[in-house]
């Protein structure tokens, strides 16, 4: 029973992995708010590189996600 | 190397993401949509994915003329469509979004490679954000508290199971 149990573990965190691996590091889809807003400050500007911690790739495709998301009002230009 | 030889590009891939009004019933959204789908297809487009619209609430307010004066809206309807079509119709898909008087708001973006190869479901990530669980911090230290006092047993008694079963096979 506990074997069979973590084989169906295993193979559910094999299927996230290989799910994940498919979206390349650098990849941010303007409609992940989520991901957005875990990159922006309380006042919705744009962290620096320096604190996302992203690759300069990663950066560019991030800040212009968060310009799509804001056009498209999914996430805030400002908050006060 | 000359630009005879390299292979001419019919198509590419187009995310087209909109707001359908408020106003709009909520019954009458599925039509507006299945309406602008035709529309794709008649200007030659191969729709690849789509998500229907669904209510939102926007994080501002979008102004919007309509009926001779400025009116403020605060949620809409949010869906989009992939498809695939010649750079010089889009122009032409545009133009159509923008004179409907149904939609708020529209954006139009030409995939790359790896967001064509990466399509992100918005309202199914929303539905699944919302699923997890907001818990109270004390009450699931007591619950382990008293969790850990039957564990022991508990493990016992599945052992005992698995060795009967291993014993049976």
């Amino acid at each position: 029973m506990r074997n069979q149990k973590l084989k169906k573990l295993k193979l559910n965190c094999m299927e996230k992995e290989t799910q994940t691996i498919n979206a390349p590091m650098h990849h941010v889809d303007y409609k992940d708010i989520m991901k957005l807003k875990s990159n922006v400050n309380p006042h919705a500007r744009m962290m620096s590189r320096r604190r996302t911690g992203m690759s300069a790739k990663g950066q560019r495709n991030f800040a212009k996600a968060v310009k799509r998301a804001r056009f498209m009002a999914l996430v805030p230009y400002t908050q006060h | 190397m000359s630009e005879k030889n390299m292979p001419a590009v019919e198509v590419s891939s187009y995310e087209l993401a909109f707001h359908v009004l408020p106003t709009v019933a909520e019954g009458e959204v599925e039509t507006v949509f299945q309406n602008l789908k035709d529309a794709i297809t008649k200007h030659d487009g191969n729709i690849i994915s789509e998500e229907a619209p669904a209510r939102f609430d926007l994080a501002y307010e979008i102004v919007k003329y309509l009926e001779g004066r400025n009116r403020k809206f605060s949620s809409a309807y949010f869906g989009w469509v992939r498809f695939e079509m010649n750079p010089e119709k889009i122009a032409e898909i545009s133009e159509m979004v923008e004179a409907d008087n149904q939609f708020l708001r529209h954006l139009i973006i030409k995939l790359t490679k790896v967001e064509a190869e990466n399509p992100f479901f918005f309202h199914e990530a929303l539905d699944e954000e919302k699923q997890i669980e907001t818990v109270d911090v004390d009450e699931v230290l007591a619950a382990e508290k008293s969790d850990s006092e039957e564990t022991p047993e508990e493990k016992n008694k599945e052992d005992e199971e698995s060795e009967a079963k291993e014993a049976k096979a």
